[in-house]
């Protein structure tokens, strides 16, 4: 009977050197790699930011705020660390983890709108990007923050966590020899060469009588929140309203707008906050300049940063 | 508690363990409790409705044992009434509500039937199945009544099969409980290979398809011909893999404490006929079926000559679709498959004449592709959330080929997949790789194939399973399908 049992353990542990070798050169790859989101990642964990200017927000941010742009109008180093589909306050608690490793700007410019900044919703964005982080405790309880995302196996178990991901262990170890990809960003920035997609006469069809964005108290707090955290640091923050397509717009239910606009409003007030909306900008009426309702594409992004530079250029003088 | 969880994880060895350590007399009330603990992870309440049948039958069997012949037909009926009128009340009863006000509503009589608001025990259908075929096979003075309270219920309870079968007989499984079992190495390998290949099957490929599959089937309107095709042949053999996975696990926790399950599954896509596949597909139940409803009705009608079969199969099948689930899909699938029954009945000599004349290779191919087309068709019904939608499916398969060539024509948009295409690759591929090890195991079982193999090499199998369960295998805690049922 014990024989068996020896096997099995045997058995069990033989390819565990190998796994724990493999999890070592992919999750270390990938902390090197310039992979989608691994870059700004890896540059806040290795301390290479130090930015002097830095632009939270969602992916309407990431595709949209030029820091070469705003490099050269404010005379800063700026660095774009917006997250794709994120709420808020996972941008929040990735600006502590950068504040950990990585010196206090003087600016932060936040993105705001109304599909994520005051929705607090349960998922988390991109759950691939923490993958290599999981026994750093700062990003397991980032990832783990709103609901239990990844589990014991994920922190401990060898490779686990990459459970389907065979093109991230591809990239991993391709970068852990130095010719993993070579990225696409400039200091977080990313913009996207596209046309308009239908989707957005999808969204029309399904919502006849217009759309309502919802709230959480949570989030408005963890909005508020922030900017009193920045207050007590000495970070002066510029909001800014993002253009978006017109119709989309239109399709706003007024009241809840309503209740969305006097938050920024209050909060822009309450923490001295300047606000710059762009919700009725030119661009907003020119659908070519988008590649979906909420984000511009390369060509709205070329137009709007020498206008956005030149309205803000005043509060860095 | 599902078999591709954590907790099982820990649970199995657990109770295998202790229940090796403990001396045989002891052996049955383990077991109980075990099953006990996994019945109560699901819906803790419903342990008394089970535990209430069980007593029933319980006191049924010695009833119908002791009886004078007059009484037994009274003491069966009164245990299938018990029986069948849990199983109605928590699984039909809303359904005929439903159904009696809707016809209410159409002839506008006023009234009203109240519903209810409950939750379906897990494996109802399965272990009231188990339950009936004890009493039944004791009043057919085939099995002796059990005396021992504990052994009964564990026949009932024991946790391998007991939410989603296989429904066993108790000429099979109450000797067993009282037999001592002692730690054999060869059960505890050929158990752990079957609960191996079954969260394998479970893991790699069923929880894969049902990424595509859940999609479509979510929300049909929303997807072309090509997708909702593929999404129909995806589900065929994600249930399978679902079922006959959840099987293969059954019969190997079973196995590793040295007990015999019946065997569920038999390749059942290799059938080439409606017929055969029935007797590949849910052995357990389609046997139960033939025993208990099948046969009886046969014999009651057979002064109808052919037409007897032709009746005992629509009615066995109508009654096994709503076995599944309490709803018109089911029904219509079992309605397609008793009308595919009859057919084969009815024409089995003008097809025998057809095929002599054709090479056997090329009969058996038509005969594959039409079985296994059929029985997609009818998984329709099966899988689709309600009759519009099953039809709506139905209805968008001729138009596939006009879809296709518009797609070629300028301007014609691509087939948008609900899963990337790199999944998609990967649902094919783990089809594939399934019939790959059908082929293997044509000639030569695969416990036998695997058993001639050096250590080295079976080793090397081993771990290309274990990993690619770990590595490629979709952990979404996602129910086995028929522990709905």
């Amino acid at each position: 009977m014990k024989n068996i049992y020896v096997k099995m353990f045997i058995f069990c542990l033989i390819p565990l050197p190998l796994l724990f070798a493999l999890d070592y050169l992919v999750d270390h790859g990938l902390r090197k790699s310039r992979y989608t989101y691994y870059s700004e990642w890896n540059d806040i964990f290795d301390s290479k930011i130090n930015a002097d200017l830095l632009v939270l927000g969602t992916s309407r941010a990431w595709i949209l705020f030029s820091p070469k742009a705003m490099d050269s109008a404010f005379h800063v180093n700026s660095y774009n660390l917006a997250m794709d589909g994120a709420d808020f306050d996972f941008g929040y608690k990735r600006l502590k983890i950068y504040l950990a490793h990585n010196k206090k700007p003087k600016t932060i410019i936040v993105e705001v709108g109304f599909v994520k900044t005051l929705v607090g919703s349960d998922v988390l964005p991109g759950v691939q990007q923490f993958l290599p982080y999981m026994r750093d405790s700062s990003m397991w309880n980032f990832a783990n923050s709103k609901n239990l995302s990844f589990s014991f196996f994920d922190r401990h178990f060898p490779l686990y966590k990459y459970n389907n991901e065979l093109s991230l262990i591809k990239e991993g170890v391709m970068s852990y020899y130095g010719k993993g990809s070579r990225g696409t960003k400039y200091k977080g920035y990313e913009p996207k060469v596209l046309e308009w997609d239908n989707a957005f006469s999808e969204f029309q069809r399904q919502n006849p009588n217009g759309w309502k964005p919802e709230t959480s108290k949570a989030a408005i707090d963890e909005f508020y929140d922030f900017f009193g955290f920045c207050q007590s640091n000495n970070i002066k923050v510029i909001m800014v309203y993002t253009p978006v397509y017109i119709e989309a717009t239109k399709m706003l239910v007024p009241e809840a707008k309503e209740k969305l606009m006097s938050v920024f409003y209050d909060v822009s007030k309450k923490f001295n906050a300047p606000f710059y909306n762009y919700e009725q900008d030119s661009l907003c009426y020119n659908r070519d300049l988008f590649y979906n309702s909420q984000h511009l594409n390369k060509k709205g992004a070329d137009l709007f940063n020498p206008k956005f530079v030149n309205d803000v250029k005043k509060e860095f003088q | 508690m599902l078999f591709n969880s954590f907790q099982f994880l820990v649970f199995f060895p657990l109770v295998t363990l202790i229940y090796f350590l403990l001396p045989h007399k002891l052996r049955w009330f383990h077991l109980l409790v075990a099953s006990c603990v996994f019945y109560m992870a699901f819906v803790p309440i419903y342990i008394i409705i089970l535990f209430a049948t069980i007593v029933i039958d319980y006191y049924a069997g010695i009833l119908i044992e002791n009886a004078p012949d007059s009484r037994r037909r009274l003491y069966l009926s009164m245990s299938i009434f018990a029986n069948v009128g849990v199983l109605f009340f928590f699984k039909y009863y809303n359904f005929f509500a439903d159904n009696f006000n809707q016809l209410f509503a159409w002839s506008k009589v006023n009234a009203d039937i109240p519903l209810l608001k409950i939750i379906l025990p897990i494996g109802l259908s399965f272990h009231t199945f188990q339950a009936m075929s004890y009493t039944i096979e004791v009043y057919r003075r085939k099995q002796k009544a059990e005396k021992h309270f504990g052994i009964y219920a564990l026949y009932v309870m024991f946790y391998p099969q007991l939410v989603a079968g296989p429904i066993e007989r108790p000429q099979n499984m109450l000797h067993q409980f009282h037999e001592k079992h002692i730690h054999d190495n060869k059960n505890v390998i050929a158990g752990l290979r079957l609960i191996i290949w079954g969260l394998f099957k479970k893991t790699v490929i069923a929880d894969r398809l049902a990424l595509l599959t859940d999609k479509v089937f979510a929300d049909p309107r929303a997807f072309s011909s090509e997708v909702l095709i593929t999404a129909a042949i995806f589900f065929s053999f994600q249930i399978f893999c679902d079922f006959s996975g959840y099987s293969n696990i059954a019969l190997g926790t079973a196995r590793v404490m040295g007990f015999d399950l019946m065997v569920n599954f038999n390749w059942p896509f290799s059938a080439k006929s409606i017929s055969e596949f029935w007797r590949k597909w849910h052995i357990s139940l389609s046997t139960w079926f033939n025993d208990y409803l099948f046969t009886p009705i046969a014999q009651s009608t057979r002064d109808l000559g052919i037409y007897a079969v032709v009746i005992a199969s629509l009615a066995t099948f109508m009654v096994s679709g709503l076995w599944h689930g309490a709803a018109w899909t089911y029904v219509a699938m079992g309605a397609l498959h008793g009308v595919a029954v009859a057919y084969e009945v009815l024409t089995k000599k003008t097809r025998k004449k057809i095929f002599k004349k054709i090479p056997k290779s090329i009969g058996d191919a038509i005969g594959l592709i039409c079985t296994f087309s059929y029985v997609t068709f009818a998984f329709i019904f099966f899988r689709a959330r309600t009759m519009s939608d099953a039809f709506y499916i139905v209805g968008k398969i001729p138009t596939v080929f006009t879809e296709m060539i518009n797609r070629g024509k300028p301007g014609g948009l691509p087939v948008a997949w609900p899963i990337g295409t790199n999944m998609l690759r990967m649902c094919v591929l783990s089809i594939c790789l399934l019939q790959f090890i059908y082929l293997i195991q044509k000639k030569r079982t695969l416990t036998s194939l695997f058993d001639s193999q050096s250590r080295p090499i079976r080793w090397v199998i081993y771990y290309g399973f274990v990993l690619t369960i770990l590595y490629l295998g979709v952990f979404q805690n996602r129910q086995f399908i028929y522990f709905q049922f």
